[in-house]
This record gives structure tokens, C-alpha cells and sequence, in this order.
């Protein structure tokens, strides 16, 4: 219990540091990491499943607040992301995960982040429920400069989990 | 949560939660912006001694321009008050303030801290302190609204130029810029033109400011003219609006 109290405010920080830099960044918001999608892989590569999809639902939650999407494109699409990651690395990680496994994880993550997201819109566009966004809006050279910091973020978010209590159990 | 958000009650959750997030965020704001404005400083320097230069003849200019509107509004009031019109305009303003933006559509949505109860409405304009048009309200809540810019590509807004040589649409081109386009053949259009609302249609009130005629982009073989429009407000930099209230 005290594990998962840990990992919410630890979601609630990075959603606040989140909105604060997209607010001062709004311009150049492609220099902004994505700090609840990397929570999100870092969650899934240590908690069990339920746990995992449970903190992905809250954290895509989280960004609807300000989103201009359909409702529930993130949560969608952090949902999906967090049991891929869990099915994929389940029986790879062994203590440690390597730097290029990271790489590959957040590479991999946020170009199916956002077509998850192209993808649930395009939907719902479909049904007349939502508005059409250029496919730019997801993905764009600028998204590279994105995806280089999230892989740069990665391991100092990741290393702020050595302060939190050990699960107990296997996963 | 799809359907609970569809059928409406989950847009008041979002709505309180917004606001929320916006006041928790308040002082994180503060302080980042600090910081960014502090590094801002640095790299802008050496432009600092260049735009002074430029502003210097700006001031000279705006001054001038300043005492003919003067002595044009005067002149306007005077005629009014001998028609018996009302010189002030019927739409009031509600002042908001930018709370947040959407992380993967920033160029386009933007969520304002004046809501339903503030009387916004969905299809309201939306102007900058300086007065120019940014954006329109598309989807309202209670305490709070989400505002699509003028340059996403499903708003379009009928206007013409300053000078009343020509008119058309203005619509976003994908967050980019805008384009001033169904200008007929016969009018005239200028570069550096000032392009204002028609108030057309009735959607937006007439005379609010768009921006300038950049690049005059048509053919005489085509059907009708383009021209590209710079906005004249920083669509980057938004943080107090007012919602123009028509009713």
C-alpha cells in the first residue's frame, strides 16, 4: 500500500511538472519530455500487471485534462503502451535493463504512443464524434528532439523508484 | 468514461479538475517561466540593440498614427452622437486567462479559464489584450472552455480588408498561418493590407483585426485570389484573452 501511495505522488509530480513546462515551453512544447508516458514503461517494467494498467489508466487520465482529443485517447493508448511493455520485457529484464534496450523502449513507445492516439482520434473522426488533426500533430521531425529527451529522462525518472518500498513477491 | 463523458457529467469532472491542476500549477509556472525568462535574456541580447533601433522609428510612426486616430475618433464621436447612434460596442468581454495547453495539439487548442458561467458560448471569438482576433471557443464548460486558434484549419471567418478593396475567408492552414482566400478576380487586394472581420454571416462581430496581407499567391487564370495573412497577435504567447460575447 505504501509502494503504490509512493508511485501516485510520484505520478502527480510528473503530471504537474508536465503541465508547467507544456504552460512556459507552449512554442517549443516538442522540447518537453514526456514524463507520464516514460512512468508509464518504467511502471510496466517493474509493477505487476494490474498495477501497471492501473497507473497507465490514471496517468492517461491525467492528460485528458488539457487535451484536445477525444476523451480517452490517452488512457487508451497509456493502457495498450503499459501491457505491451509488461508482455515484452516481462521475461527479458533480469535486474537491470541495458542502454540499448531502454533506447528501444522509448523509440519504439513513442512513435506507438502517438500512433495509438492518431489512432483512437481517426476513429471517433469517423464517427462523427471527434475533429480530424493533421497526422503532423502526432508525429513530425520535431518529435525526434522529443524522443531523444525522453530517452535522456529516462533513467534519472527511473532512478527516483530506488527511494520507493520493495514489492513484495514475484511479478 | 467514454460514454459517461459523451452524456455530459464527466465534462464538469474535467472541468473542476482543470482548474484545480491550473492553481497547483500556478507557482511551478511562475517559477519555470522565471528560469526561461532569465536564459531568454541572454540569447535575446543581441537583437536587444537591433529592435531598439527599429522600435525607435515604430514610436515616431505609432505616435503619428496615434493623433490622426485621435482626431478621427473625435470626429466619429461627434457624427455619432448627431445620428444618435450608440458609439460604444454592443458586445461585452469576458477576460480570461490561458490555463493550459493541449500536449499534442498546441498549436491548435487551447483551454482558457472563462467558461459557461461566465457566459461564453461555443463559435464565440476570441481576441488578445491587444484586440486581435486569436481563435474561437469550441467546446464550453463550466469554469473553463477550450478555444481552437485561428490558424487550426477548421475555422474559417469571414472578412475583408481595412480599406474595403476586397473580401473573402480567412482559414487556418494546419496550424501554420492563414489564408485569406475566395477574394474575386475584380478586387483588389494589397500586400501590408490590414485584413478585419466582415461580421458576415453574424458568427463574429465585425472590425475585429486579423492581421496583414503577407503574399499575394494567385494567378489571373484562377477562379479566385489568395493571399497568405500574418496573424497579428503571437499565437505562441497567449495569456490573457477575452471571449467576445455577441448576446
Amino acid at each position: 500500500m505504501k509502494k503504490q501511495l509512493y508511485q501516485l505522488a510520484y505520478l502527480f509530480v510528473l503530471f504537474f511538472l508536465h503541465a508547467a513546462f507544456l504552460a512556459v515551453f507552449s512554442a517549443e512544447s516538442y522540447i518537453v519530455p514526456q514524463f507520464l508516458f516514460l512512468f508509464v514503461i518504467i511502471i510496466a517494467l517493474r509493477s505487476r500487471l494490474a498495477e501497471s494498467l492501473w497507473l497507465a489508466a490514471a496517468a492517461g487520465f491525467l492528460l485528458e485534462i488539457y487535451s484536445g482529443l477525444f476523451f480517452g485517447a490517452h488512457i487508451f493508448s497509456l493502457v495498450l503502451i503499459a501491457l505491451i511493455v509488461y508482455l515484452a520485457t516481462r521475461n527479458l529484464t533480469v535486474q537491470d535493463i541495458s542502454p540499448a534496450a531502454a533506447a528501444l523502449l522509448v523509440l519504439a513507445g513513442t512513435i506507438v504512443y502517438a500512433l495509438f492516439t492518431l489512432g483512437y482520434q481517426t476513429v471517433f473522426v469517423f464517427l462523427g464524434l471527434g475533429v480530424a488533426e493533421p497526422i503532423s500533430s502526432f508525429v513530425s521531425a520535431s518529435g525526434v528532439v522529443t524522443l531523444v529527451l525522453n530517452y535522456l529522462f529516462f533513467y534519472p525518472l527511473r532512478a527516483v523508484f530506488i527511494f520507493f518500498p520493495k514489492d513484495e513477491g514475484p511479478f | 468514461m467514454v460514454f459517461l463523458n459523451m452524456v455530459g457529467p464527466f465534462g464538469w469532472v474535467l472541468d473542476k479538475l482543470r482548474l484545480g491542476s491550473a492553481f497547483v500549477d500556478r507557482p511551478l509556472v511562475t517559477a519555470f517561466g522565471g528560469v526561461r525568462n532569465f536564459f531568454a535574456f541572454f540569447v535575446d541580447l543581441r537583437d536587444i540593440a537591433r529592435q531598439n533601433g527599429m522600435f525607435a522609428k515604430q514610436v515616431t510612426q505609432l505616435t503619428d498614427e496615434v493623433a490622426k486616430l485621435e482626431n478621427a475618433g473625435e470626429e466619429n464621436r461627434a457624427l455619432r452622437e448627431a445620428l444618435g447612434l450608440r458609439g460604444q460596442s454592443p458586445h461585452s468581454l469576458i477576460p480570461s486567462e490561458v490555463i493550459g495547453f493541449d500536449p499534442q495539439t498546441v498549436e491548435k487548442t487551447v483551454t482558457l479559464s472563462g467558461g459557461g458561467a461566465s457566459g461564453a458560448a461555443v463559435g464565440d471569438a476570441v481576441i488578445e489584450t491587444g484586440g486581435a482576433m486569436v481563435g474561437v471557443i469550441s467546446e464550453v464548460f463550466d469554469q473553463t472552455s477550450q478555444m481552437r486558434l485561428i490558424t487550426s484549419r477548421d475555422v474559417v471567418v469571414n472578412v475583408r480588408t481595412s480599406d474595403g478593396l476586397a473580401s473573402g475567408v480567412v482559414r487556418g492552414e494546419h496550424g501554420l498561418g492563414l489564408l485569406f482566400d475566395l477574394i474575386a478576380q475584380n478586387e483588389t487586394v494589397k500586400p501590408k493590407a490590414k485584413v478585419i472581420t466582415s461580421g458576415l454571416g453574424g458568427q463574429f462581430p465585425s472590425n475585429l483585426l486579423i492581421g496583414t496581407v503577407g503574399e499575394i499567391r494567385s494567378s489571373g487564370s484562377e477562379l479566385f485570389q489568395k493571399a497568405s495573412v500574418v496573424p497579428a497577435a503571437n499565437l505562441a504567447n497567449l495569456r490573457f484573452v477575452f471571449i467576445v460575447n455577441p448576446r
